[in-house]
């Protein structure tokens, strides 16, 4: 045993190589349904965005096939100003995000038993599991100018004058930081979860205060999770547009939402432009970004432990974007962190100043490091769960009204009760409810789906040798750039061009009547649940493969060679030894995932068959009468039941643990 | 079109004088024969009608009655706006029998070939339908459509906070307190139009530009410009003013059961719109969504999913015979009275021009409130 030991560190290098060197099939396989899903339903619906992008708008708001640069003109043009307004946004939204996320993601992290840990990272997605649009008045309600924050602030006399906070850039960025807090928490949770706190440990044994530990382990070592969160927020907020829309006001417009108007003004070769360019400055960025790596990154040479130094910034991009950006962010962002820790250190040496000093410096890093630590869960518990107070309130508002308080009454939640009862038929909770089930047919099966395609794609392309490799790696962000409704659009006219294509096809048409002889059904090509799941599937694997691959990043390889060399075939050593380590960014992927289906609109609206309506579908479209609270209450039972299946499971755990 | 909403208002009033007499003559029996309870044709037992429309629309014993009346199961699906829906059944229709476009939709549709002709013999409840609602402009033979619910653009405002009463538009674009627009082009650039003295089915160019600049020149009190949900913002006190559909103030009025919130249609004119039953085209079952209009029209029917919706009825039967709750019938910010009637017109649909006006709409949403 001793002496291979330091063979294995010894060789190290070589083994690398060797294993890099010969092409590994089963990686390439393990890409497939990702990439086939991703290529049916994501590239050959975009071929659809960009061709419309090049032709003309019909009389009627059909696309004419001629080529034309008249839409990007346009853009240009006119869509500029808001083009940099969206950016600078999206840039706040991004930077906040990550100061609030980080200490959260920190706390999670260090909770002791695994209870407090899962609890403390429910109770941040917990309020995402709430209609979007119930939760989005909320904020209006808490930020305007007769609104709860203003009251209080005012009662309180801090204030003299309302704030002027709603329909402002401020409201939109509190907003879309809200929103994208759990996509900033969940990867670096993921990233965190691996890290091994001996090494803070011995850092400090090693002479280290808390800040040198912080700013030379802690942060360089989680900085793939950081980066992943830092894309999932700052891509998808660029086109936001229900958060501006209902937030912003006419100061707070963004590019996202003059796409929209656009698509549903039957304008689909200007909304097509529009999503063109806002997608291709996002891969421009990333190009950019990748370009300052490779330069900076050959300076500082201790960042990039990568040995290939003769590869473009392009292939560098393709074939890691996350380790080429944690390169970058490591020299911009700890760089000056370590030279301050260098030089301060520095200082007190030469200074020859006296160890009670030095010792009072180190007790207020790590007083300040404290407070932070303190601070930061009850700051971000607090903003994720104050919308919500005012939406369980709101249920219990004796009115139609999800606004104004007009006296406690339960009759929402009666309607609710008498429904399921079957007491009464109330046609419109009957439909919310009808709703609701279909929701959770298509979040739940869209999730599982998303989760084991996009855990497969991400371990084949980080463990995996073969060809197209890179290609595969960039084409797993574009889904998250691309604006919703475009999707939207060009998976509807994808989805009828191959429904035609089938129903003319005999071969497909045997296959569906044998489905339908074997089972008993009578399903025919067309809109339904299956067009639905397959939207969802299509956005959500992306969200998915980018939180694993953060964490596959980190991993140990040598934990699976051990394994095999003890005779674990593959299989056996994915269940035993791969998947329980990745297990957490799995869930956290999952979650998003749910998240995202269940609040998702534009897709759905577009993708659903008949008897299919989703209740975000179903509240969007009570927008032409009143929102009421029934969709608080209903929201608000939601939130009751998914609290009772975690303390469940919570319990069950804890009480397997302790019997073990 | 003015003429149109004249007669209007004098049938209405000659019925108003008349038909309580021929009532009264008659004895019950005429009354009776009126408002017979609506019987489903033969033979549809165990089908499937499948609707589209806008979520609870309809009031909330139509859909039950009618699968109970007729022995059938109806599928109820949502949209939220006029485009999406149009956009679905453009690419084929998945399989709908009834759909709910407004006035403008409905001429698109005609024109491309997306909505099946309707045979008014199977819809005798038809003869209902108020006299200025037969053969509306988007629609004039009612060869694809019959009106289901109508209102008017105006402007909800909170009496308290404005601190007198408001008639005109003009007054909303001098007002200095915050304000909301809506997200409709067409009835927007029409406030712009009217105001200049134009037409607001222009298809001058250059007097769209012209509205274009007066509206971003007026638009400094507008802090948003909200979807369909200005009545939100209007009762939380977030904006003091609000252009809306009509149904919409009246839902908080009813709310709040305070005087603060009126509505009005300003005297300069404005929009009125109508939503419309129509059956799109390859729908599965056609002769059931005739049956479902015709059970629609009934008088008592439309009486209960208009006092529902607080949207006005184009059921003339169902006016006459009171069946429409009170307070909404004497209000003439529903029902508008004759000299109000004269000052509204219906959008109508020029493919020429669509494109001048939804840019000029770009670059107001862009400038609007900020300036240039």
């Amino acid at each position: 045993m001793s002496g291979k030991i330091p063979t294995i560190w010894t060789f190290r290098k070589d083994v690398i190589v060797k294993r890099n060197r010969s092409p590994n099939l089963g990686g390439c396989f393990l890409a497939l349904p990702a990439t086939f899903w991703l290529t049916l339903f994501f590239l050959a619906p975009l071929v659809i965005v960009i061709l419309a992008s090049f032709w003309e708008r019909g009389l009627r708001g059909e696309v004419v096939h001629n080529w034309t640069m008249e839409n990007y003109q346009y853009v240009d043009e006119r869509y500029r100003p808001i083009l940099d307004r969206s950016l600078g946004i999206a840039f706040q939204t991004t930077l906040y995000a990550l100061v609030l996320g980080f200490p959260l993601a920190y706390f999670i992290t260090t909770r002791q038993r695994q209870w407090a840990r899962q609890l403390s990272l429910f109770l941040v997605i917990l309020p995402f599991w709430t209609n979007f649009l119930i939760r989005t008045y909320a904020w209006q309600v808490l930020l305007g100018t007769n609104g709860v924050i203003n009251h209080y602030f005012q009662a309180l006399g801090l204030i003299d004058e309302p704030l002027e906070i709603l329909y402002t850039q401020k409201a939109v960025l509190i907003g879309m930081v809200y929103g994208f807090l759990p996509f900033m928490v969940l990867p670096i949770y993921a990233s965190l979860e691996r890290f091994d706190f001996k090494m803070v440990e011995a850092a400090k044994d090693l002479g280290a205060n808390e800040f040198s530990a912080f700013v030379r382990i802690i942060f360089p070592l989680t900085l793939p999770g950081v980066i992943a969160g830092c894309i999932l927020v700052f891509v998808p907020s660029v086109g936001a547009f229900v958060t501006p829309d209902l937030l912003g006001g006419v100061e707070g417009l963004m590019i996202g939402n003059l796409i929209n108007n656009a698509f549903r003004r039957r304008n689909m070769p200007r909304g097509s432009a529009t999503s063109i360019v806002l997608m291709g400055i996002v891969a421009i960025g990333l190009f950019l970004y990748l370009f300052v790596v490779e330069r900076s990154s050959s300076g500082t040479s201790s960042q990039s432990p990568d040995d290939e130094e003769n590869e473009t910034a392009l292939q560098k991009l393709a074939k890691n974007p996350i380790a080429a950006g944690s390169a970058f962010a490591g020299t911009t962002v700890s760089t000056p962190l370590m030279l301050w820790d260098d030089v301060s250190g520095e200082i007190i040496r030469h200074l020859n100043i006296p160890d009670s000093v030095r010792r009072w410096r180190d007790t207020t890093v790590q007083l300040t490091g404290k407070v932070i630590m303190l601070l930061a869960p009850i700051v971000n518990y607090v903003f994720l769960w104050i919308p919500i107070v005012v939406l369980v309130t709101f249920s219990f508002n004796d009115s139609r009204s999800t606004g104004v308080w007009r006296g406690f009454s339960t009759r929402w939640y009666t309607r609710i009760t008498d429904s399921v009862a079957r007491n009464k038929d109330d046609f419109s909770t009957e439909l919310m409810l009808e709703t609701l089930q279909n929701s959770m047919i298509v979040s739940i099966s869209a999730t599982i789906i998303a989760a084991i395609l996009g855990t497969m794609i991400a371990m084949s392309i980080v463990r995996g040798r073969f060809p197209g490799k890179n290609l595969l790696a960039g084409l797993l962000y574009l889904p998250v750039a691309i604006p919703e409704i475009a999707q939207a659009f060009s998976l509807y006219i994808f989805f009828n061009l191959a429904f035609d294509y089938l129903r003319e096809s005999s071969v497909a048409m045997a296959i569906v009547d044998t489905i339908n002889y074997v089972f008993g059904t009578s399903y025919d090509w067309g809109f339904g649940y299956s067009t639905i799941i397959i939207s969802h599937v299509a956005f959500n694997i992306s969200f998915v493969a980018i939180v694993v691959r953060a964490r596959l990043v980190d991993m140990n390889p040598r934990y699976e060679e051990a394994a095999r060399d003890l005779g674990a075939n593959e299989w056996a050593t994915f269940w035993r030894v791969t998947f329980p380590i990745l297990f957490p960014a799995i869930m956290a992927g999952a979650l998003l995932a749910f998240t995202l289906s269940l609040d998702d609109f534009v897709i759905t609206l577009m993708t659903t068959g008949i008897g299919t309506t989703t209740l975000t579908v179903y509240v969007y479209g009570l927008l032409k009468q009143t929102v009421t609270p029934e969709i608080n209450a209903i929201s608000t039972l939601m939130i009751l039941a998914s609290t009772f299946l975690v303390g469940l499971s919570l319990l069950l755990q804890g009480r397997s643990a302790s019997r073990v | 079109m003015r003429k149109l909403f004249l007669m209007f208002t004098l049938v209405l009033l000659i019925a108003g004088a008349v038909i309580p007499g021929m009532v009264l003559a008659q004895g019950d029996d005429g009354e009776e024969e009126r408002v017979q309870p609506w019987v489903c044709p033969e033979g549809f037992e165990g089908q499937t009608l499948s609707v589209y429309n806008w979520s609870t629309y309809i009031a909330e014993d139509t859909i039950p009655n009618f699968e109970e009346l007729c022995g059938v199961t109806v599928e109820y699906d949502i949209y939220e706006s006029n485009e999406s829906m149009l956009a679905r059944i453009r690419e084929g229709n998945p399989g709908y029998d009834i759909v709910v476009p407004s006035d403008y939709t409905i001429a698109i549709m005609a024109e491309e070939g997306l909505l099946e002709e309707l045979n008014l013999d199977l819809i005798p409840n038809f003869v209902h339908i108020g006299e200025q609602f037969v053969g509306a402009p988007y629609d004039p033979e009612n060869q694809y459509s019959v009106p289901y619910q109508w209102g008017t653009v105006g402007i909800g405002y909170n009496v308290t906070e404005v601190g007198g009463e408001i008639t005109t538009w003009q007054e909303m674009l001098d007002y200095e307190g915050p304000v909301a627009w809506l997200e409709d082009p067409r009835a927007m650039l029409a406030v712009g139009l009217v105001l200049l003295g134009y037409d607001p089915n222009t298809d001058n160019p250059d007097e769209i530009d012209e509205a274009m600049e007066f509206m971003i020149d007026h638009s400094e009190n507008v802090v948003a410009i909200a979807a369909d949900d200005g009545q939100v913002l209007l009762e939380r006190g977030d904006v003091n003013m609000t252009v809306e559909y009509s149904g919409d103030i009246f839902q908080i009025m009813d709310e709040c059961e305070c005087e603060d919130f009126a509505y009005i249609i300003p005297a300069e004119g404005s929009t009125v719109w109508t939503d419309n039953l129509a059956i799109p085209v390859d729908a599965p079952n056609p002769e059931l969504a005739h049956a479902f209009i015709d059970y629609v029209l009934h008088p008592v029917v439309g009486a209960d999913i208009s006092n529902y919706t607080a949207y006005g009825s184009p059921n003339a039967t169902a006016i006459e015979l009171g069946l429409i709750d009170e307070e909404y019938l004497e209000d003439p910010a529903i029902y508008p009275d004759e000299e109000t009637s004269e000052r509204l017109f219906y959008i109508t649909e020029n493919a020429e021009t669509e494109q001048y006006f939804l840019d000029a709409w770009d670059e107001i949403v862009i400038f609007a409130g900020i300036g240039e």
